[in-house]
This record gives C-alpha cells, sequence and structure tokens, in this order.
C-alpha cells in the first residue's frame, strides 16, 4: 500500500472518530444523565447532613 | 445519625485538609514565583540587580521563576482545586488520606529543592523541565500517588456520571505523568548531573514535544477543569452546553499531542514534521475556541451578573485571554509568522497573555470561590478589595503583553533588516537598546500582578481569621436517572 492510501485511510479513521464523538454526545438517551451531571456543580454542600427527604435538587431549585 | 439514614453507606466528610494546604502554598508560591518574576524583568533594565553573584544571575534565576509560577502556583492550584471537584461531584472523601498528604508534601519537597537546586546552577538545560535527575524521580513518586489518589476517588464514586471538569483534570494528571517520564529520560553521571537519553533533533523533538504539552495538558487541561467547576458554581448556572465539553474535551487532548514541532520551526528537524506540528496548532484553534465559547456563554442570560460579581469578572475575563492566546498561538506557529516572531519578545508576550490572562486569572477567581467555602464562609472578607485586585491585575497584563508585542515585532523587523549590499542594518545591541522603554512597561505590569496577589493574600487571611474549618459532609443519595 502505498503512503498516500495510507494517510487517506488516517484521515478518514480521524473524520469518523470525530463524528462518532458528536453522535454520542447528541444522542438523546444521554440527554436526561447530562442535565443531571451539569448540576453537579450547582450544589450547596452543608457542614451537617442534610434532613430526611431534602435532596439537593431541591435545594437547588430553591436558590433559583 | 438515624437508622433510616444508616441503610446507606456511612457518610464521610470529604477531606478538605489538603485541599486547605494546598489553597494556601497556591498564594505563597504564587507570590514567590512572580516575585522572583519582576526581579528578573528589572534585572533586564539594571544588569547590576544581579550584584555579580552567581545564584542571583539571570541564567539561573529565570528557570526559577518558570518552575514557580508554573508547577509551584499553578501545580499547588491545580491539587487543590482537583481534589475540592473530583469530591464534591463524585460525593466521596479522598481515596486516601494518607497518600494525598503524601502528595502534598512531596510537592512542596520537589519545590524547595528546585528552589535551591537552581540558583546552584544545577540544570539538565531542558526548558521547564530543568530540574535534576533525583528530584526528577521524586516528581514521578509524586504524580503517580496523585493518579491513584485521584482515580481512586473517580472508582468509589457514588454519582454514576463523571462530571466532566474530571475528565479534564484526569486527562492532565495522566499526560503529565506520560511526558514527565519519556522527557526526563537521562543518564546520571554524578549526583547533581545527568545527560538526556536522547541526542540531537530526537531529543530537541521530543523536549518540545513535552514542552508543548505541558502547555496543554497543565497549563491548559488542568485549568479547564477547574473553568468546567467553578465557572457554573459562580454563575450559578449549569454550563451552556455540556454536549459540546464533551466534544471540546476529545477534540482538544488528541490535537494537542501533536504540535510540539512549532517550537522547532526553521531547525534541523525534518520539514514535513514542522509542517504537521503547523497544521495541528491551525486546527487547536477550533476546540479551544468551542471551550471558550462554552464557558463564556454559560452566563447567557445572566450577563448583569458581571456588573457586580468580581470573581465573574476574573473567570470571564480569563477566558477572553484564553480566547486570545488561542488565537495568537496557532498564528504565530505559521512558519512565516514564526520567522518573524520567533526567539523574540513577541513569544514572551504570548506566554504571559496565556499564563497571566488565563493561568493566573482563572486560579484567583477559583481561589475567591474556594476559599470562603473551606473555612465555613459563604464569601470573601472583602468584595471590594476582589474588585481592586482584578482592575489591578488587568491593567498589569495588558501593559505586559502590548509592551512584548510591540518589542518583538520591533525585534524581529530590526534583526532581519538588511541593507543594499546585503549586510544587517543593525547590530544585535541596538535592537536590544531600543527594547529598553518596554521592558520598563513589563516591569511596571508585573509590580501590578505582583501587588494583587498581595490583596488576594490579605483577603484571604481575613476571610480565614472570620471563619472556622468544618467537615463538610456529602449529600445523601438520592434517585439517579439512568
Amino acid at each position: 500500500m502505498d503512503m498516500g492510501t495510507v494517510r487517506g485511510i488516517a484521515t478518514g479513521l480521524a473524520i469518523l472518530a470525530f463524528l462518532s464523538v458528536w453522535v454520542w454526545a447528541w444522542s438523546g438517551k444521554r440527554r436526561a444523565t447530562f442535565e443531571h451531571a451539569a448540576r453537579l456543580p450547582l450544589e450547596e454542600h452543608g457542614s451537617t447532613p442534610p434532613a430526611h427527604g431534602a435532596s439537593q435538587t431541591e435545594a437547588t431549585e430553591e436558590r433559583r | 445519625m438515624s437508622n433510616k439514614e444508616a441503610n446507606t453507606a456511612p457518610v464521610e466528610p470529604y477531606n478538605d485538609t489538603v485541599v486547605r494546604q494546598f489553597t494556601v502554598m497556591t498564594v505563597v508560591w504564587g507570590i514567590v514565583g512572580m516575585a522572583v518574576g519582576v526581579l528578573i524583568a528589572a534585572q533586564l533594565i539594571w544588569p547590576q540587580l544581579g550584584f555579580e553573584l552567581p545564584w542571583l544571575s539571570y541564567g539561573r534565576l529565570r528557570p526559577l521563576h518558570t518552575n514557580a509560577v508554573i508547577f509551584a502556583f499553578g501545580g499547588s492550584a491545580l491539587f487543590a482545586t482537583s481534589y475540592y471537584v473530583v469530591q464534591r461531584t463524585c460525593h466521596v472523601r479522598l481515596f486516601s488520606d494518607r497518600l494525598a498528604a503524601f502528595t502534598f508534601w512531596g510537592w512542596q519537597a520537589v519545590i524547595v529543592l528546585a528552589a535551591i537546586s537552581l540558583p546552584l546552577g544545577w540544570t539538565s538545560g531542558k526548558e521547564y523541565a530543568e530540574l535534576e535527575w533525583p528530584i526528577d524521580i521524586l516528581i514521578a513518586l509524586v504524580w503517580v500517588a496523585y493518579l491513584i489518589v485521584f482515580f481512586g476517588t473517580l472508582a468509589k464514586r457514588r454519582v454514576k456520571h463523571i462530571y466532566v471538569a474530571n475528565w479534564f483534570f484526569g486527562a492532565f494528571i495522566v499526560a503529565t505523568a506520560v511526558l514527565h517520564i519519556v522527557n526526563s529520560a537521562e543518564i546520571p553521571v554524578t549526583l547533581f548531573k545527568s545527560y538526556s537519553a536522547y541526542a540531537g533533533t530526537v531529543d530537541a523533538m521530543v523536549q518540545w514535544w513535552y514542552g508543548h504539552n505541558a502547555v496543554g495538558f497543565f497549563l491548559t487541561a488542568g485549568f479547564l477543569g477547574m473553568m468546567y467547576y467553578f465557572v457554573p458554581k459562580q454563575a450559578g448556572r449549569p454550563v451552556y452546553s455540556y454536549r459540546l465539553s464533551i466534544v471540546h474535551f476529545w477534540a482538544l487532548i488528541s490535537v494537542y499531542m501533536w504540535a510540539g514541532p512549532h517550537h522547532l520551526h526553521y531547525t534541523t528537524l525534518p520539514d514535513w514534521a514542522q509542517t504537521l506540528g503547523m497544521v495541528f496548532s491551525l486546527i487547536l484553534l477550533a476546540p479551544s475556541w468551542g471551550g471558550m465559547i462554552n464557558g463564556i456563554m454559560t452566563l447567557s442570560g445572566a450577563w448583569h451578573k458581571l456588573r457586580t460579581d468580581p470573581i465573574l469578572k476574573f473567570l470571564i475575563v480569563s477566558l477572553s485571554f484564553y480566547g486570545m492566546s488561542t488565537f495568537e498561538g496557532p498564528m504565530m506557529s505559521i512558519k512565516t509568522v514564526n520567522a518573524l516572531s520567533h526567539y523574540t519578545d513577541w513569544t514572551i508576550g504570548h506566554v504571559h497573555s496565556g499564563a497571566l490572562g488565563w493561568v493566573s486569572m482563572t486560579t484567583v477567581g477559583s481561589l475567591y470561590v474556594l476559599i470562603p467555602r473551606l473555612y465555613g464562609q459563604t464569601q470573601m472578607w472583602s468584595t471590594r478589595l476582589i474588585d481592586w485586585h482584578f482592575w489591578i491585575t488587568t491593567i498589569g497584563i495588558v501593559l505586559y503583553i502590548t509592551a512584548m508585542w510591540v518589542a518583538g515585532i520591533m525585534q524581529g523587523l530590526m534583526w532581519r533588516a538588511t541593507d543594499a549590499d546585503g549586510t544587517l542594518t543593525y547590530t544585535f545591541v541596538e535592537a536590544l537598546n531600543a527594547t529598553y522603554p518596554y521592558y520598563v512597561v513589563r516591569f511596571l505590569g508585573g509590580v501590578l500582578v505582583l501587588s494583587g496577589m498581595f490583596m488576594l493574600a490579605w483577603n484571604y487571611r481575613k476571610t480565614v481569621l472570620a471563619g472556622r474549618k468544618v467537615a463538610v459532609t456529602p449529600p445523601l443519595e438520592q434517585a439517579q436517572p439512568a
């Protein structure tokens, strides 16, 4: 195989890898997980454990 | 703890001791490293400031400055924030308190050894990797411990998804280990002297593969991790696009690795390798700007906060400097531009637009979010002082980089100017003489940035005095969407 073909294949594979990342990131399945993950920095961590049933999601909702 | 809660795993408080230790040292080493920078900037104007002492000569202090600001100041900031962020976003205590303490004391030992050995003139001569072989071994040990603590914490996380900031921190830790170990392969001849395992052009290529990825992973990926946590935190909104952050991550880490050869344009490095480095550097603009836009757009719909919150000013202006220097970098990697800019003070201007504008402003902004939380407070002692710090440091950085741009372009043009008969129009010393006024402006810029660091230290002290160390525990378990 000549060098030109190898380079062509390598470029093709790189483009494919790049597009796969986009497809993976934009797939609807992961939407909810990502939305949940994106809120992780917004949690406030208290010095005592929160009371029963009070989740940090509610706590962040209150702050908004 | 009630019986009901005891059903879940016992809630251990976070290990904030090591975070506090690294945070204090970030400020201490920031002041030391920048003070050495100001001293050597002054030496370029008044050479007698070396006092004819070998230990204070520019050639020995310059690596001390770069090592102190990159690895002592930047490194401590990365340890502090990565340990803080990985615990908060994984809802668990650090993997091992002992190993974490080892990373702190080990890293401080490395810094102290650097501060002793570099002025003594012990150097392996590789830029940003000057430390001699016994210290290199200690760095490798500390770094492997860091890797174990960080990934060990990820492994025992109680949150299903690994937050994107941790991806960037993880990539920075793994890449730095690989870069350091490969580039520091050397043959010791005495306790204080070694020679590189590579020779000639190969040695240069390994060195700049290391050097540029130190920028790409240590000074970029690590600080992007900081950005992806502290910008949303301070803005009170999730990152603009989480999906874009994933594409940003993979694109950035795959492209950075190949950009190193742009440091070796017009050298004995084969031409194809130089071109490869240039092309990959140009491609880097895309992921860099993707990340910058993602960070800045996090404020979308909350721009008014910029008016009143100096911490957000720090973080957003740092992203603007990031955008600026990641545009400038690819431009300077173009061979014809590089022919003008290389070896001039333009490079120094570019580096400081990245290091002061992006790295130090991100660090300072993040510290202002972090410090009160480490001492049971909701905010720093004085918000006004943060505002002063912001303006003094911004003016200082702008003075610094504009002076170096003008100086660099002038030097490049003077060096290449030829008369009709082909002889050089200017001698080297004439270009140096013309640079003096810009060195004075750069020195003033440096003084302003350094004085800002003292404001941070003072504000830090007052915040600590008003607060107290509290044990912070992770939130209790809750249902997570699949």
